[in-house]
């Protein structure tokens, strides 16, 4: 018993609290926002309600096992994951439902699932055990930071192919993120950031599209074009500004009810902007911004520098989304069609949130478990001279 | 091997982090600006994206004559709604609408391309007429609707259209009552606000305002519409006789003030008044025009002097040679050579001008001209209706000698008809001097009742009941034994006096031939129902005589609608003077040496009758310089040759 209160107290309760918290407030939020598209569309009122719970009772399950199950052995799991994981990104192109003009989802029962978002987990899973492996010649170009961005590359097309631009250009950035803290060399980042140029001029052509350009023009000038790319960004506006310093008061909105289009998904940040005004919305903004620092925090703990590239890649998993979706509902950035992390509507994105928040905390168990020992580990010969200069953290496992 | 240092790994956390951290609070920022910046002006396009407006149109009030019967209403005229979007093809359908509408094909093509959910077709597509409505529905074309639509209408055409007035195209008064009372007639539009979805759904969360329309209050007049015709009846007939300069008349109840009818030439119908010329509809002569009245005004300086006792009519006798001397200036009488010796009656019958001033000097200045203001001259009498005149009197420090005598017999005042028809109805109703008015009653348009009533006002007591009884005798004679004899009518008792008013032209002068000449009458004179005022300005072809032109309108007025009205012949009145010879002569023309084409312009006040054949006039029958009454016969002869003796 006394083992696992201790096994338990080294858990980050931040990292435990937040993320369920979060998603809590989040489905009560997709009830009120859905509630009314829901009835419109021939459900219950609750239909997107029971649905999320279900998928965040699955997440808990999911949290709870990941949180348990030592992160360690995805390294040795990951090439089993990212067969599967091709598998899904193959087989929803061949056998996938469309939905929005686009081949995302598979449908197994009652049950929709997103394959690029377990591809968002794996791939990070892969990079950071790639990474971590190479990590004594990280600097060689070639041999050390090539080589894995093949697989990264043939991810990205597959979920380019469906198209979901909006899941590729997150799963893009996150592998950035992954690769510049891996310690890359500047020159070999120029080098990729090159590359990445030359594909996105050649892919850029095909990409687009009537619509998109729309998007685009619609974050800058919005109310040049009301009734095609500005709409969703006004009616964002308007829900936001409506709501004030605390809006209009849970259930209020009036966005929701057809003018806000994806009420429950891409713009719920809007709903409870217009419901819940600019407290609601520093609140939110203020977990989602606890867990990623939080997660950024513990990397710069973890010794082991698997884990330290986990949680970076699973920290600039929340953060890049969030930013894309709330920098699309404010007008900063165009609208991808990106959701908010444990907020919007969306099962497979929650289930996968969930399952990173489990790792992420036992990664952050096992950071706090060395903390405990550190002598074992200050004990470590023949590392000491490669970090004299700093101070008291300890070098990469290599 | 080479290894990469920590050091470089942690400042890349660190730089992911502060990264991650700037991010935030951008995001944070850029929702503050969104919300408390630009929130307010956001504010406004929610409830504007919000609400809807569903307008409901009031139903503008009727007028409707003393009787119930309708003088205005409103009859079906839709108007023209595109729906841009479901038009096919544009380029079709705008020509087809140009063609209907009779507007360009450019503009056309800018309404049925409109990016606007629907666009209304203003003003080209507003109140069809019968033929453009069936044109639109026999094409049938996508996208076109006709929305329900009213206009105005005046069942009466012409008829009583200075009074009327008109309304614009959305139905807003622009000119006479339509105008004057607008704010009761036009009602409130209502509207049903609500909040509703992106669908246009309403949304039952949030308490939706409905402001029922209210229909316009129906405006019963005082004007009856059978008086009104017999008005607009005479009028036509004396333009088509008289082909005038203008024409105006009145008819008031002197027991209320109420307007009974008026008119004016040139008139318009309401519901064209943009082909008409606005100083046409701007001009309610009755009202507005100002002129000096001529002898109608004597009525005045007889009440006054009656009043003050300075007359006795049946015992003062009066020398008229033809004209009086004023400080040096000689007035003329009308007639040449004067009345005569006549009682103060006589005078008045004749209309003798020496005899009137003569009254004005017995009264003095100051007698005068106060009651010539108290009878309301000066300034305007109140009636409901725009563009009254105010009339002009001399300034009180200007009044010699000289203007008091003119005064007394109508010249040097300006005064407007309805000022006359108002002073004289108090002159014969018992001495009250009314506000003219032409609105009776406010009636709910749907339950038919009365919902207010406007007062008979009576702004002043001028004179007594026994002045005003006199008065009525005096005028009652001018009818039946003096000037006004063509306006006798057998059983009615009529009063009145004739009026030809010099007209003052533009060089400041006198003009020359060119008289307004009126007749103001009233019946039945034991208890006046009807008060008549008939102004023909400039008759052509005829002597310009009050008596000769106005006159008989006026009888016959005054006749028809005291039938009309249902009022009592009357069997005590003054007896018609058959053989009054006091019609003006015209002199017989020297017409010997004209050809015969040429005395067709004679045969306007004579009538010609021809004895021979040929071209030339040899003789004619009486002879050149005698006087003879007016239309009377003259015989000419005519020959092949210029003078009778050739052959």
């Amino acid at each position: 018993m006394m083992k696992m209160m201790k096994k338990l107290k080294d858990y980050d309760f931040t990292l435990i609290i937040t993320p369920i918290l979060l998603t809590a407030f989040g489905t009560v939020m997709i009830y009120s926002a859905s509630m009314v598209s829901a009835v419109v569309e021939g459900f219950e009122s609750t239909h997107y309600l029971f649905k999320q719970l279900q998928w965040f009772m699955l997440g808990l399950v999911g949290f709870a096992f990941c949180a348990l199950f030592p992160y360690k052995y995805y390294q040795r799991l990951i090439k089993p994951i990212i067969l599967v994981i091709i598998v899904l990104l193959v087989g929803v192109l061949l056998f996938g439902e469309v939905r929005n003009n686009a081949k995302s989802w598979f449908q197994l029962g009652p049950i929709h699932l997103q394959p690029a978002e377990f591809a968002k987990l794996g791939l990070i899973m892969y990079l950071a055990s790639v990474y971590s492996k190479k990590q004594s010649y990280i600097d060689e170009f070639n041999k050390g930071v090539l080589p894995p961005l093949i697989l990264t590359g043939l991810m990205l097309g597959l979920i380019v192919l469906q198209p979901d631009i909006g899941t590729a250009f997150i799963i893009f950035l996150i592998a950035c993120t992954i690769i510049f803290s891996s310690g890359i060399r500047f020159k070999h980042l120029f080098i990729l950031v090159a590359i990445g140029l030359i594909v996105l001029a050649i892919a850029l052509p095909n990409m687009v599209t009537d619509t998109r350009i729309d998007r685009f023009t619609g974050a800058y000038e919005p109310f040049e074009a009301p009734e095609t790319g500005g709409y969703h960004l006004i009616q964002s506006y308007i829900a936001i500004g409506v709501g004030g310093l605390t809006g209009e008061g849970l259930g209020q909105s009036v966005q929701k009810l057809g003018y806000l289009m994806e009420a429950h998904t891409d713009f719920i940040m809007a709903i409870i902007s217009e419901e819940l005004g600019f407290v609601g919305v520093v609140i939110v903004i203020g977990m989602l911004a606890t867990i990623v620092l939080r997660g950024l925090f513990i990397a710069n703990k973890c010794k082991d520098s698997f884990g330290a590239l986990l949680a970076i890649g699973i920290s600039s998993m929340v953060g890049i989304q969030a930013f894309i979706n709330l920098g699309a509902i404010s007008g900063v950035l165009p609208i991808t069609g990106v959701t908010l992390p444990f907020i919007s509507y969306g099962g497979s994105s929650l289930l996968i949130l969930l399952i990173s928040m489990g790792i992420l905390n036992n990664i952050a168990k096992s950071v706090n478990e060395e903390r405990q020992q550190p002598e074992t580990v200050k004990e470590q010969p023949g590392l000491e001279k490669n970090v004299l200069n700093y101070r008291g953290g300890r070098p990469w496992s290599s | 091997m080479k290894r990469v240092s920590t050091v470089t790994v942690r400042k890349r956390i660190v730089t992911v982090f502060l990264f991650g951290l700037l991010l935030f609070m951008i995001i944070d920022f850029r929702l503050g600006y969104v919300q408390f910046i630009i929130g307010d002006k956001l504010m406004d396009k929610a409830n504007e994206s919000w609400s809807r407006d569903i307008v409901f149109e009031a139903d503008r009030g009727k007028i409707l004559d003393s009787n119930g019967d309708i003088l205005a209403e409103n009859v079906s005229a839709p108007s023209i709604t595109v729906v841009p979007r479901q038009i096919q093809n544009p380029q079709k359908v705008a020509e087809n609408l140009a063609n209907i509408l009779d507007m360009p094909e450019k503009k056309a093509y800018e309404y049925v391309t409109k990016n606007e959910s629907s666009v209304n077709i203003h003003p080209e597509g507003r109140k069809l007429s019968e033929k453009q409505e069936k044109a639109v529905r026999t094409l049938n074309m996508d996208g076109v609707y006709l929305a329900k639509d009213s206009k105005r209408h005046y069942p009466y055409g012409d008829y009583l259209s200075h009074v009327l007035g008109f309304t614009g195209i959305d139905n807003q008064g622009l000119m006479g009552l339509e105008l004057y009372y607008d704010d009761k007639l036009k009602g409130e539009k209502g509207s049903l606000s609500y909040y509703s979805d992106a669908k246009g759904k309403k949304l039952e969360s949030i308490a939706d305002i409905y402001n029922a329309p209210k229909d316009g209050l129906d405006l019963k007049t005082t004007i009856n519409s059978k008086v009104q015709t017999i008005m607009e009846r005479e009028l036509d007939l004396a333009v088509a006789k008289y082909n005038p300069d203008g024409a105006s008349a009145i008819a008031v109840n002197p027991k209320t003030g109420g307007v009974l009818g008026m008119t004016t030439r040139p008139n318009f119908n309401p519901e064209n008044y943009q082909d008409v010329d606005s100083s046409i509809f701007d001009r309610n002569l009755p009202i507005w025009s100002t002129y000096e009245p001529g002898s109608t005004f004597k009525i005045i300086t007889l009440a006054s002097a009656l009043e003050e006792e300075t007359v006795d009519l049946e015992e003062d006798e009066f020398d008229d040679d033809g004209s009086i001397s004023i400080d040096g200036t000689h007035l003329h009488c009308w007639k040449e050579g004067g009345h005569g010796h006549q009682s103060y009656l006589e005078v008045v019958q004749n209309s003798c001008n020496p005899g009137f001033v003569n009254l004005g000097m017995k009264l003095g200045k100051e007698k005068l001209f106060t009651y010539i203001k108290d009878f309301g001259f000066g300034k305007k009498t109140g009636i409901d209706l725009q563009g009254e005149g105010n009339g002009i009197l001399f300034d009180p420090e200007d009044i010699g000698p000289v203007e008091l005598a003119t005064t007394s017999f109508g010249q040097g005042v300006s005064v407007t008809p309805i000022q006359q028809v108002m002073a004289v109805a108090a002159a014969v109703n018992g001495g009250n001097l009314y506000e003219p008015h032409i609105a009776k009653e406010w009636i709910d348009s749907r339950t038919g009742k009365t919902v207010d009533n406007f007062e008979n006002e009576i702004k002043d007591k001028v004179i007594s009941e026994s002045t005003s009884k006199e008065l009525r005798y005096a005028l009652e004679s001018v009818v039946a034994k003096g000037t006004g004899k063509p306006a006798y009518v057998d059983g009615y008792r009529v009063g009145g006096k004739t009026g030809t008013a010099q007209k003052v032209g533009p060089d400041g002068q006198y003009m020359q031939d060119n008289y307004i000449v009126s007749f103001i009458g009233f019946a039945p004179a034991d208890d006046p129902e009807i008060v008549v005022y008939v102004a023909i300005d400039n008759p052509k072809d005829t002597l310009q005589f009050g008596g000769v032109v106005a006159a008989p309108i006026v009888g016959t007025i005054i006749g028809d609608s005291l039938r009309a009205m249902g009022v009592e012949p009357r069997e005590d009145g003054l007896e018609k003077e058959v053989d009054w010879p006091e019609q003006p002569k015209v002199e017989v023309p020297d017409l010997i040496g004209l050809k015969k084409k040429d005395v067709t312009e004679y045969m306007t006040n004579l009538s010609i009758e021809v004895e021979g054949s040929g071209d030339h006039i040899i003789d004619q029958e009486p002879k050149a310089g005698s006087k003879v009454e007016e239309g009377a016969k003259i015989r000419i002869y005519l020959s092949n040759k210029k003078d009778r003796d050739s052959d």
